[in-house]
C-alpha cells in the first residue's frame, strides 16, 4: 500500500487538452472518487495513473517510486474496467488467476488463493464456471477479485458500476467500499454520478475541462463548494450574484418563505410533493430559486402567489473569487 | 395480448428452401444416381446399378489425389487464416480513412476472377518476367527458372484467392472486439508483446477455427488455380472430377468421386465440430 503523489500533470490528444496541469496527492489506505462530465478529463488520469496512456508533462510517484518510466505491466495496479473486460475464454477461476499464474504461481497456490479472493466477493464455488454464465453482478465481482488478486498498491476503477440497474448498483457500492476497507488499498474510483461518489468517496475530486475544481470531503464539498461549477454541480444549488459583493450560494432547504415581509419578492410557479418533502420552484426577477422543505413544516401557498424569500445567513455560502 | 405471428419469414424461408431444394438437391440426388449407371465409352453413360464406379476410387490412383486434395486444401486454410488474421488486426488499429484503405483494397481483390489473378501469378513467376528475373537481377539467383507449376506456386495462389475472403469475414468482429480486454491483460503483469498469444489468440479461437472450416471447403472445391498453377502431380480432385467428366466422358466416374469426395468433407467438417465443441467447455 502506498501514497499516491501527482504533480503538474498534463496530456493532450492532438490539439485537445485533455488534463491541465493536475496535482493531487492521494493518502496511503485512501478512497477517492475522481467526478466529473464527459470529457472533463476523469478516465484519462486514471489511465495515466495505470500507465495506459502516456503523460506529456508532470510527475505521478506512488510511494515514494517515479512510475512515469515505469510500464503498465510492471506497475504495481489493479484496474476494473468499465466493459469489465473479463477474459472469454477462461472461466472464473482462471480470470481470477490469470495474474498470479503469469507471475509463476503453482496451480495449487494459485487455486487457494482463488477461493479466499471469490469468497470474499461472494461467489463461493463458482471458480469453475463460464463468465458466459454469470450474472452482470457476479461479473463485476469477479472484475473486482482479479483485479485485487496481485495485491495491488492503487487500485483503480473506471465507472465499473455504469450497466448495473440502481438496486444493484447500490448493493455494489457497498460492498466495494467494505472489500476497499478490508485490503486498505489506496483507491481511485471513476464516476460522472454525484450520487454514487457521494456513498464511496472519502474525499471527491470534482473535475472539469481537464482541471481539478475542488478536491474535498462529500460533507464539505457540499457545504463549501470552493467554486461556482462544484457549486451547481454538486446537488441543487441557488447561486445568489450580489453586486459589489461575491455571489453566494443557497441550498434550497435553507430558503423559507413567508406571505409578506422585506426581502427577495418571488412568484411561485411550480409546487411538487416528493414523498416527505415538498419542493417549489420561484420565479425572482430572471431567476429560477429552488427552495424545498418537510411538507406541512411551513405555510403553504397556492401557485402563482407572490412570496417573500429568506434565508439564514449562516447557511449561505460565499463562493470564493 | 400476443400479436398475430408475422407469416414474411415464413414465406421467405419457404421460398429460400424451395430454391435450394430445386437447384442443389435435385442435381446432387441426380449425380449420386448417375454415380452407379454403367460408362460408356461412345456415349456418357449406360442405366444401370454397378458399384463399379465407386470401385475404381479404392485404386491407389484416387486415393492419394483425395488424400492430396485433402491436404492442399487444409493446408491453404491455415496459411490464409494465419496471414489474414494478424493483418486485420493491424488494420483495425489504423486511422479509419487507412482502413477504409484496405477494405477498399480487399474488395478490390476479391472481384478478380480466379482466371485473372491465375494468370497474373502466371506472369509473376515466369522465367523472362517477374520474381526470377528480379531475384536474378539482385543477385540471389545466377540461374533463374520458372517457379511455376509447382505446389508452391499452387498454393500462393490458393492463399491469395481466400486472402480477402477471410480478411472482410474476420474484419467486423476484430474490429468491434472490446481493446480493454487487451488493456486489463497488460495492468494484470502481461507483457505488451505476448498480450497476443496470451488474450487476443485465445479470444478468437472459436471464429478462427470456423473461418477456417469455410476456407478450407471453398480451396477444396478450386479449380482453375490447380491447373494454371500447380502440375498434373498436385491437381486436386476437383480437376481429376471435371477431366473424368468432361475429358473422358465419363460421367459416373465423376458423378461417384464426386459423391465421395461430398462424403469425406462433412466427415471432416463433423468432426472438427465435434472437437472444437468438446475442447471449449
Amino acid at each position: 500500500m502506498a501514497a499516491l503523489t501527482i504533480t503538474n500533470l498534463r496530456k493532450s490528444f492532438g490539439i485537445f487538452e485533455a488534463l491541465k496541469d493536475i496535482s493531487i496527492t492521494v493518502e496511503d489506505g485512501e478512497f477517492i472518487c475522481l467526478l466529473g462530465g464527459s470529457g472533463c478529463g476523469k478516465t484519462t488520469l486514471l489511465r495515466l495513473i495505470a500507465g495506459l496512456e502516456t503523460l506529456d508533462d508532470g510527475n505521478i510517484l506512488l510511494g515514494g517510486n517515479d512510475l512515469t518510466q515505469v510500464p503498465c505491466h510492471k506497475r504495481n495496479i489493479g484496474m476494473v474496467f468499465q466493459s469489465l473486460a473479463l477474459f472469454p475464454h477462461l472461466n472464473v477461476g482462471a480470470n481470477v488467476a490469470y495474474g498470479m499464474r503469469l507471475r509463476g504461481a503453482s496451480g495449487e497456490a494459485a487455486a487457494l488463493e482463488v477461493d479466499r479472493l471469490l469468497n470474499m466477493v461472494g461467489l463461493a464455488g463458482l471458480s469453475g464456471r463460464a463468465i458466459t454464465a454469470l450474472s452482470g453482478g457476479q461479473r463485476q465481482r469477479v472484475a473486482i477479485a482479479r483485479a485485487l488478486a496481485l495485491k495491488p498498491e492503487v487500485f483503480l476503477m473506471d465507472e465499473p458500476f455504469s450497466a448495473l440497474d440502481a438496486g444493484l448498483r447500490v448493493q455494489m457500492q457497498e460492498e466495494v467500499k467494505s472489500i476497499q476497507r478490508e485490503f486498505g488499498v489506496t483507491t481511485c474510483f471513476v464516476t460522472h454520478d454525484q450520487r454514487e461518489a457521494m456513498a464511496l468517496a472519502d474525499r471527491i475530486v470534482v473535475m472539469n475541462g481537464g482541471k481539478i475544481e475542488q478536491a474535498a470531503s462529500p460533507e464539505e464539498l457540499y457545504a463549501k463548494p470552493a467554486t461556482r461549477f462544484v457549486a451547481e454541480f454538486i446537488g441543487t444549488n441557488n447561486i445568489i450574484d450580489r453586486p459589489g459583493q461575491a455571489s453566494i450560494a443557497v441550498r434550497p432547504e435553507a430558503i423559507s418563505l413567508a406571505a409578506k415581509g422585506s426581502g427577495k419578492q418571488g412568484q411561485i410557479i411550480r409546487q411538487r410533493r416528493l414523498g416527505a418533502l415538498l419542493e417549489r420552484e420561484i420565479r425572482v426577477g430572471d431567476q429560477t430559486v429552488h427552495q424545498s422543505e418537510l411538507a406541512g413544516a411551513g405555510l403553504s401557498f397556492d401557485d402563482g402567489a407572490m412570496v417573500t424569500l429568506s434565508w439564514d445567513d449562516a447557511k449561505a455560502w460565499a463562493l470564493p473569487g | 395480448m400476443m400479436r398475430a405471428p408475422s407469416h414474411g419469414p415464413l414465406f421467405i424461408g419457404g421460398l429460400a428452401f424451395g430454391v435450394m431444394a430445386v437447384f442443389f438437391l435435385i442435381p446432387l440426388i441426380f449425380m449420386i444416381i448417375v454415380s452407379f449407371y454403367q460408362p460408356d465409352s461412345m456415349g456418357f453413360y449406360k442405366v444401370d446399378f454397378v458399384w463399379e464406379n465407386y470401385g475404381k476410387f479404392f485404386s491407389s490412383f484416387y486415393y492419394t489425389v483425395s488424400f492430396r486434395s485433402l491436404y492442399s486444401a487444409a493446408l491453404g486454410a491455415v496459411f490464409v487464416v494465419a496471414l489474414a488474421f494478424p493483418l486485420v488486426l493491424f488494420v483495425t488499429d489504423l486511422s479509419s480513412r487507412w482502413q477504409l484503405f484496405w477494405i477498399i483494397l480487399l474488395l478490390s481483390l476479391m472481384c478478380l476472377s480466379e482466371v485473372i489473378i491465375g494468370f497474373a501469378w502466371l506472369i509473376l513467376m515466369s522465367e523472362s518476367a517477374g520474381i526470377p528475373r528480379l531475384l536474378e537481377w539482385v543477385g540471389l539467383w545466377s540461374n533463374p527458372r520458372s517457379l511455376s507449376p509447382s505446389f508452391g506456386a499452387m498454393m500462393i495462389g490458393l492463399v491469395f484467392l481466400g486472402f480477402s475472403i477471410v480478411s472482410l469475414i474476420l474484419y467486423p468482429s476484430i474490429a468491434r472486439r472490446d481493446r480493454s480486454i487487451e488493456e486489463a491483460a497488460v495492468t494484470l503483469g502481461t507483457p505488451p508483446s505476448l498480450v497476443f498469444y496470451k488474450v487476443i489468440l485465445p479470444t478468437f479461437r472459436t471464429s478462427l477455427v470456423s473461418v477456417t472450416l469455410t476456407m478450407f471447403v471453398y480451396l477444396l472445391g478450386v479449380f482453375v488455380m490447380p491447373t494454371m498453377l500447380g502440375r498434373p502431380k498436385d491437381w486436386t480432385m476437383t480437376v481429376i472430377i471435371s477431366d473424368k467428366a468432361l475429358g473422358d466422358a465419363n460421367l459416373p466416374l465423376g458423378a461417384a468421386l464426386a459423391v465421395v469426395m461430398l462424403i469425406v468433407t462433412m466427415l471432416v467438417l463433423i468432426a472438427s465440430a465435434l472437437l472444437t465443441r468438446e475442447r471449449s467447455t
